[in-house]
């Protein structure tokens, strides 16, 4: 149990920056470590914030239909699909490929511990997200409906119990992934396809799901309980131990939840070794060959190894498209599959103009969560003496590492923006609009997500986990991100909506000109100082 | 020609380089010696722009690194004593990639080939990084400095990790290219190496230079070994 301890807080040490936060000791450290903690106090606060004022407008909804507890029934299923998904990415790096893994194994330590320490990581790491939608639904709910003493009680036990069940089962489909990608010659190529078709599987089965029956609207709470529990069969559970204080669900839930857990990890110990061991080997084929050696540019050869570092880890082309993947997949599905739908879309009144309004916005929101520059910096880790001691302008640097999150951004747009265009029937200066306000937002997320990177850079990574999703840099570009992609939703103008969501573009474009001129000169500066 | 002028480097309140004056000539072999911590590291990274130091300068040909940090780079050649390089590349593509920066043309083949060759690692040059030991890698920064023929290769204890055949190939490539002018400045715990090798040293201690200049007046009659361990003792008393 000591080892188990030890071994989980200095993996907390890794992962999380604000670990170093409760461990400051001392005027000077504390000082040293403010501005980092009122940045995540400003960007979880906001996150919440967001979520906060979302749950209050659905809850004002549902309390007019009596049937308040649905939120909290869909808040707890989209936080245990949610952890599940991102686990499933996150098992490769942090449960195998480790970079600790042959350290630890030469240590006095039972194989089940290291394993234990490791699971215990992946929970945490969905404890903390699952908070930003969980800790915003328990104020909004205590201030909308009365609730009893029990409510609060079993809300916390289950706060702490809900990520448990989807870490195991994001953990069991990560370790079947990595389990056939040890076996195969391009494992990383192999992961993200495998990973990417799953998320091709989830999003069938949730268009299945959704096609399901019609909605019965005398019995329409029933009708979405019974509809969350297909997709997550502890939705009964929970809402009993919520709704009803059912003490046997509770126990039901644990009993579930640490069985899975112990089950697995029994299953894990046998098969650990050689997962990791296979994954660790490097396919050995390729004999060197004159024709390999070719001239670039200096900006194109930089722009070479960036794309090559972001094809390298799965987890980071994972964590950066899938937002691309999804939008792509959604618009795609419609535009071939919507049939019916077009049509009774399309009589929608003032269509188009709503599209050119939310269309951009929708696009901004899938560019801010597709930010590839917000850890490129970190990232370098122990590279960077390489671009710090060649002959490099540091502008160089920016750009290739800007050209990348572009490569991602601009298809899914060009693409994006041509199947909107055929589902809604949008004219020509509409359909211009909502490519150059999109566009716009790619450009301002790459050269924000750099600059923050740049101010909170983190080179001393063990595990890549920590720069990519769950570093400073990527909360506060999160942050801001949103602000400045949802800010058109607050500000009411009556103008036409073509022009406003024209004008929002060239305001985007103002604000990443000033972005520039920041990066290119103080940016320069930070990066010559790291 | 490197100078460095009245370099001082600080960490918060900690003094790593403390007005430190060195000069480097043209076509010397240079050695760079002192205990863990003493701040050779430090140094070569100021020389090497990788760190920015707080007062002096360094120069290059009389071009500050500070002024014109690109011409300088130009010329200049690093190895670090430990080299990560970038291990999602394979080892023709970080080569490819160096040629790349310093604009070397279609003759880069031709020098790839010959170092490859030579540090016996053309073999294996279409592998990922990922897969090549400490002194694969140690090899491939090294062909890395040597194709773009720098006027100044600084190397951070390069021979840490080589084995002997690719340690004596290092060396005659040392002796070789100074000859043409190179100058070389180089860190290493290797006392015997650095005596038969180098025809000047600088030894220092806690950020300062305590003893430089041609390699026989340094020494004298003793061993470099000697000359090291007086210095040190006079660390303890």
């Amino acid at each position: 149990m000591k080892k188990f301890l030890k071994l989980t807080k200095i993996n907390l040490y890794t992962l999380f920056d604000f670990y170093k936060i409760l461990n400051a000791r001392g005027f000077k450290e504390i000082k040293k470590i403010l501005p980092m903690l009122l940045l995540y106090i400003f960007s979880f606060g906001f996150l919440a914030f967001m979520v906060y004022k979302g749950i209050v407008f659905t809850l004002d909804g549902l309390i007019a239909l009596n049937m308040p507890y649905i939120i909290l029934v869909t808040i707890m299923v989209t936080v245990s699909v949610t952890s599940a998904i991102t686990t499933v990415f996150k098992v490769n790096k942090t449960l195998f490929n480790a970079k600790d893994y042959s350290f630890l194994l030469s240590l006095p330590i039972k194989k089940s511990t290291i394993i234990s320490s490791k699971i215990m990581n992946l929970y945490i790491i969905n404890v903390v997200f699952s908070a930003i939608l969980l800790i915003p639904t328990y104020i909004a709910y205590i201030v909308k409906v009365d609730v009893d003493i029990w409510f609060h009680l079993m809300y916390f036990i289950t706060f702490v119990l809900i990520p448990i069940v989807p870490t195991i089962i994001g953990s069991i489909i990560g370790t079947i992934f990595m389990a056939i990608v040890s076996n195969l010659k391009y494992k990383t190529s192999i992961d993200i396809l495998i990973s990417i078709l799953f998320i091709f599987v989830i999003y069938y089965l949730s268009y299945k799901m959704q096609s399901m029956s019609s909605i019965d609207l005398a019995n329409i709470s029933n009708v979405i309980v019974n509809k969350f529990n297909n997709i997550y069969p502890l939705t009964k559970v929970y809402l009993n131990i919520i709704k009803e204080n059912s003490i046997f669900d509770l126990i039901f839930f644990i009993i579930i939840s640490v069985g899975l857990y112990q089950v697995f990890k029994f299953g894990l110990v046998k098969f650990f070794d050689n997962i990791n061991s296979k994954l660790s080997e490097v396919t050995i084929v390729n004999k060197y060959r004159d024709k390999d050696v070719k001239v670039s540019s200096k900006l194109y050869s930089l722009y070479k190894k960036e794309i090559k570092r972001y094809f390298s880890s799965s987890l980071y082309v994972l964590n950066t498209a899938i937002g691309c993947i999804m939008l792509l997949l959604v618009l795609g599905a419609f535009a071939i599959f919507g049939g019916d739908t077009i049509n009774k879309v399309l009589e929608i009144p003032e269509l188009s103009n709503y599209l050119v309004f939310y269309g951009p916005l929708v696009f901004g929101v899938f560019c801010i969560i597709s930010c590839t520059t917000n850890s490129s910096i970190s990232l370098e880790g122990k590279n960077l003496w390489i671009l710090k001691s060649l002959p490099i302008n540091i502008k160089d640097i920016f750009i290739s590492k800007i050209m990348v999150n572009l490569t991602i951004l601009l298809p899914t747009i060009f693409i994006g923006s041509i199947m909107l265009a055929y589902i809604s029937h949008i004219n020509i200066i509409q359909y211009m609009v909502l490519l150059f306000t999109p566009c716009m937002y790619a450009l301002f997320i790459s050269s924000l997500g750099l600059l923050i990177n740049l101010f909170f850079p983190d080179f001393n990574w063990t595990n890549e986990v920590k720069v990519i999703k769950q570093s400073i840099a990527v909360i506060v570009t999160l942050a801001v991100g949103m602000l400045v992609a949802l800010g058109p939703l607050f500000i009411k103008i009556d103008i036409n909506k073509t022009l406003y969501s024209f004008l929002v573009g060239i305001i985007i474009f103002l604000l990443t000109m000033i972005l520039y001129y920041i990066l290119f000169n103080k940016g320069k500066r930070i990066f010559k100082s790291l | 020609m490197i100078e460095i002028k009245n370099v001082t480097k600080k960490y918060g309140d900690k003094t790593v380089l403390n007005n430190m004056n060195l000069t480097i000539e043209s076509g010397d072999i240079f050695a760079f010696v002192g205990h863990n911590g003493a701040g050779k590291t430090t140094c070569i990274k100021c020389m090497t722009d990788i760190i920015e130091f707080n007062n002096g300068d360094i120069l290059y040909d009389g071009i500050s690194i500070k002024d014109e940090p690109l011409k300088c780079k130009k010329d200049i050649a690093y190895i670090p004593d430990n080299p990560d390089l970038y291990e999602f590349l394979k080892g023709i593509d970080y080569l490819n990639f160096i040629a790349d920066i310093f604009e070397i043309d279609s003759s880069r083949l031709e020098k790839i080939n010959k170092y490859a060759t030579e540090f016996d690692l053309k073999e294996t040059l279409g592998n990922p990084i990922s897969s090549y030991s400490h002194g694969m890698k140690q090899k491939l920064a090294i062909i890395g400095a040597l194709i773009h023929e720098p006027k100044y290769i600084i190397l951070d204890e390069p021979f840490v990790g080589l084995d002997p055949v690719a340690t004596k190939k290092l060396k005659n490539h040392m002796i070789e290219i100074t000859k043409k002018g190179t100058s070389i400045f180089f860190s290493t715990h290797v006392l015997e190496v650095a005596e038969k090798l180098c025809n000047k040293i600088a030894i220092i201690k806690n950020g300062k230079l305590i003893k430089t200049g041609f390699m026989h007046d340094v020494l004298k009659d003793k061993s470099l070994e000697d000359i090291f361990m007086e210095l040190e003792d006079e660390k303890i008393s």
